[in-house]
């Protein structure tokens, strides 16, 4: 699955940015040309899921397409999809399409931490099953186990026989669709009192996958659980381990400020005067914000007219390389300008 | 405090309803607040001498560990048992966890600490406020400079001890030779020390060496070994790569056996993983480096190879002890290949600084004018984030007066005389630590008894062996016949597999 994802990346992209962008994109750095490209290049699902990806390991998979003849790598570290990878990620199109859910703008963060909530009350649910009040937690992460205390709390009247018949039929609905490889990596990292779950290493050599696509394939089915619980109603135990009260939304720290100062009526210059930022900067956060906001009030930074030229080029053109966009519109047009129209039309 | 007293509160916190050899004395010498030395062997319940005091005592126990694993191993376990005032500081603790922590400090019975955690004043301040009713010293070889594992920071515990108005001290170690245990007593300094020595020799462990002509040879040996005997082992390594290697090559060979690999490389959540699957006997073979072990408190484990010889006698003698922690007939087994004499000799080579290295480091002190901060920084980063180097540099240089209280003093030895010193040191240092090797190796090509020949440094008697003793004297393959651990249950679907965990009977809950 995990070359999928990269030779994906590497055809919506068309060259017109570097691997190390998709690395970026898969890692959420947070940098905000990376949350400009993903939405750019319609890759948004792919953000931040797999944080603990290392370079290392994510330069040997392109350097093994590359040998293979299934991607052209450049000397500027662009890379585009030769035929042979046009036929190869058909291939595997046909094979992951149907089950890829992944939603990283809005799970990057609540997907990793509702997996824990979920680890954790799995194993606390069959202990206590079985009268077992004291075990070592699988999660050690303090916030967790606090979480999932509160979680626990909350059902003590429950029987447990209930709440795990529940759990089995929440999950068995939703693995259900999955090829049994896939079912079967996702239910080898769960702990219990029968069983304690398998680790990253072990599930790769039962199932004879990399590492990588052992850690992509779990994101995948985590991912594809939390829309459940978020665009459903019948998740009703599932749903108490999501952590609905942090709402993600894929913005940086620091655009974040410069929203709250935006929502004061300050200008982009006495944002920056404030923050010691340069303009550019807070032009970047700008667009950032774009991306995200639902009616984003944009008539400071660009007038009527030259919204709708610079529409009307988009629209023309396939390139999203900015230097082709720009050669095409007037002078004073500029490079934020179009970013923020290229933000807003998405 | 009356016999029946003890044993009732043993079974209360710890379900236990006896004592192993040496506990009940030390926790009554501590509870009458003498100050204690103590040699227990590995695997004999050390923590019980001041876990059970702790729950005893009026105010808190103070215990010293340089092993992070360990404490935070022995957090995790007694938080399980339900024994929840306890708390572990040290250095992987976010500034906001450790302010919360000190806050509420005095709420806890037990507090773990490292060495350099002790170090801060603020820390010192703190703890002075509290009741301390036992200053435990956990790994007190690591107070010799002859110890194996000398630690420079454990040499100002005597300085803090006093700092906390001395309450009573209680100093615990699983290997030490007469020569440390000497060392460790004179540098703690106290009038009325009492001693406990017990011998380290497991009467029910066997011995046995394998030499081997060809690393092929080691291989072939070690699948069939494995092929053999179905019962929980240990297979230490001394590289990280070589265990994963060997546990794929193992898998491969034999597949109805359930086989992994454990080293410090792997990320936490895989690790505790393997840990609580051996534990729980969902597998039965972990090769490992020397990482695995600290804080795994496995009764069952009854075979310890040493794919590699490891560099010293006393780390042996605490891997082994591992094995037949219920008395059960184990056997540890050495292979030993003419090869394995360089690559440990290479490691602990690697362990102390070259004279080149210090040289940088006091030409940047002396004629860059370095602060303490600067220093450390490019200490640590020279060092690729060793900072076993920076320790010893820092500890030497407060040694010879030229830093006190994390600010440098120049004046007080010119550069070329520390120089020296350090050098001199590093060499005598090499030298001891080549020595323990060759006192490994010189074992492993012993003629006559093995169990005679490792215990000789360390006690003068020997308990009879309970089973067969080595192969020297008795050992046999074919006489060593444990029986065989039940297999787990069988691979299903995920479906089965989903309804086994979840408790759910029946397919037709469908």
């Amino acid at each position: 699955m995990f070359t999928y994802i990269v030779l994906d990346c590497i055809q919506k992209i068309s060259g017109e940015r570097t691997v190390y962008n998709i690395y970026h994109l898969l890692t959420a750095k947070k940098a905000t040309q990376t949350i400009q490209d993903s939405n750019l290049f319609e890759l948004t699902g792919y953000y931040g899921i797999d944080k603990s990806l290392r370079r290392e390991d994510y330069d040997l998979v392109i350097q093994s397409l590359a040998e293979q003849g299934y991607i052209q790598l450049h000397q500027d570290q662009t890379a585009i999809l030769l035929q042979k990878g046009e036929s190869y990620l058909q291939k595997l199109e046909g094979e992951f399409q149907a089950i890829i859910c992944f939603d990283g703008t809005r799970f990057h963060q609540s997907g990793q931490q509702f997996a824990n909530h979920l680890l954790l009350f799995v194993q606390t649910l069959t202990y206590m099953h079985q009268k077992q009040t004291h075990f070592i937690p699988i999660i050690e992460d303090a916030a967790t186990q606090q979480y999932v205390k509160q979680v626990w709390y909350h059902y003590r009247q429950q029987a447990s026989t209930i709440l795990l018949k529940t759990l089995y039929r929440e999950l068995y609905q939703l693995l259900n669709k999955y090829p049994a490889d896939m079912a079967g990596l996702f239910v080898d990292h769960l702990t219990t009192r029968e069983r304690v779950g398998l680790s990253t290493y072990q599930i790769a050599e039962k199932y004879k996958l990399s590492l990588l696509d052992v850690s992509v394939s779990y994101t995948n089915i985590i991912h594809d659980i939390c829309r459940h619980i978020l665009d459903t109603d019948n998740m009703s135990l599932l749903s108490s381990l999501y952590p609905h009260r942090q709402p993600s939304v894929m913005i940086s720290e620091s655009a974040k400020q410069t929203q709250r100062l935006l929502s004061k009526n300050l200008s982009m210059a006495e944002i920056a005067a404030m923050r010691k930022l340069k303009i550019n900067t807070v032009m970047d956060h700008i667009i950032e914000i774009a991306y995200i906001t639902n009616n984003f009030h944009w008539q400071p930074y660009v007038s009527d007219i030259q919204y709708q030229q610079i529409k009307q080029v988009l629209q023309q053109l396939t390139s999203r390389k900015l230097k082709n966009i720009k050669e095409r519109l007037p002078e004073e047009i500029s490079y934020f300008q179009i970013q923020l129209v290229m933000a807003l039309e998405k | 405090m009356s016999e029946i007293n003890l044993e009732a509160y043993l079974k209360q916190y710890f379900g236990f309803s006896r004592f192993r050899q040496g506990q009940k004395e030390i926790i009554e010498s501590v509870l009458s607040k003498q100050h204690v030395f103590a040699v227990l062997p590995t695997g004999t319940g050390k923590s019980i001498c001041y876990q059970l005091p702790a729950m005893m005592l009026p105010g808190a126990v103070v215990v010293i560990s340089p092993l992070l694993s360990l404490m935070t191993d022995q957090v995790k376990q007694l938080k399980s048992q339900g024994i929840k005032r306890v708390v572990a500081l040290n250095s992987m603790l976010t500034p906001r966890e450790r302010d919360s922590h000190l806050a509420n400090l005095h709420h806890y019975k037990l507090i773990y600490m490292s060495p350099e955690m002790l170090q801060s004043k603020r820390m010192i301040r703190r703890l002075q406020q509290l009741t301390i009713s036992l200053f435990v010293i956990d790994e007190a070889h690591c107070i010799s400079q002859w110890g194996h594992e000398f630690r420079p920071d454990y040499l100002r515990l005597k300085q803090i001890h006093q700092l906390l108005d001395s309450p009573p001290l209680l100093a615990l170690t699983a290997t030490a030779t007469p020569e440390v245990q000497d060392d460790i007593i004179e540098a703690l300094a106290l009038e009325k020390l009492r001693k406990f020595v017990y011998p380290m020799d497991k009467p029910n462990i066997a011995l046995v060496v394998e030499q081997v002509d060809t690393i092929r040879e080691k291989e072939e040996r070690l699948i069939r070994l494995m092929e053999q005997y179905h019962i929980p082992t240990l297979i230490y390594f001394s590289s990280r790569k070589e265990t994963s290697r060997m546990a794929a090559l193992l898998q491969e060979q034999i597949p109805n056996r359930r086989i992994a690999f454990y080293h410090g490389g792997l990320d936490h959540q895989d690790r505790l993983l393997i840990q609580q699957q051996f534990m729980q006997n969902q597998l039965e073979v972990v090769c490992c480096t020397n990482a695995f072990g600290m804080g795994i408190n496995k009764k069952d484990i009854q075979f310890v190879i040493h794919y590699h010889a490891p560099s010293q006698i006393e780390a042996f003698i605490q891997e082994i002890g591992r094995s037949g922690r219920n008395g059960q007939e184990s056997v540890s087994l050495v292979f030993f290949h003419e090869s394995d004499r360089i690559i440990p000799q290479r490691l602990l080579e690697s362990e102390l600084p070259t004279g080149e290295w210090v040289q940088f480091a006091l030409n940047c002190l002396y004629q860059e004018d370095y602060s303490y901060e600067q220093l450390k920084e490019i200490c640590l980063l020279t060092a690729d984030g060793n900072e076993v180097y920076w320790r010893f540099l820092q500890f030497q240089l407060e040694r010879l007066g030229v830093l006190q209280e994390n600010t440098f003093y120049v004046q007080q030895m010119p550069q070329n005389k520390v120089q020296q010193q350090i050098e001199q040191l590093i060499a005598k240092r090499l030298q001891y630590k080549t020595a323990k090797l060759e006192e490994m190796l010189e074992w492993l090509y012993t003629n006559s008894c093995r169990r005679q020949q490792l215990f000789k440094p360390f006690q003068e008697t020997l308990q009879p062996s309970a089973y067969m003793c080595c192969d020297h004297c008795d050992f046999s393959w074919t006489d060593w016949q444990p029986s065989p651990h039940e297999q787990t249950a069988q691979e299903q679907d995920w479906l089965q597999t989903l309804m086994r965990i979840l408790y759910q009977g029946d397919t037709n809950e469908k």
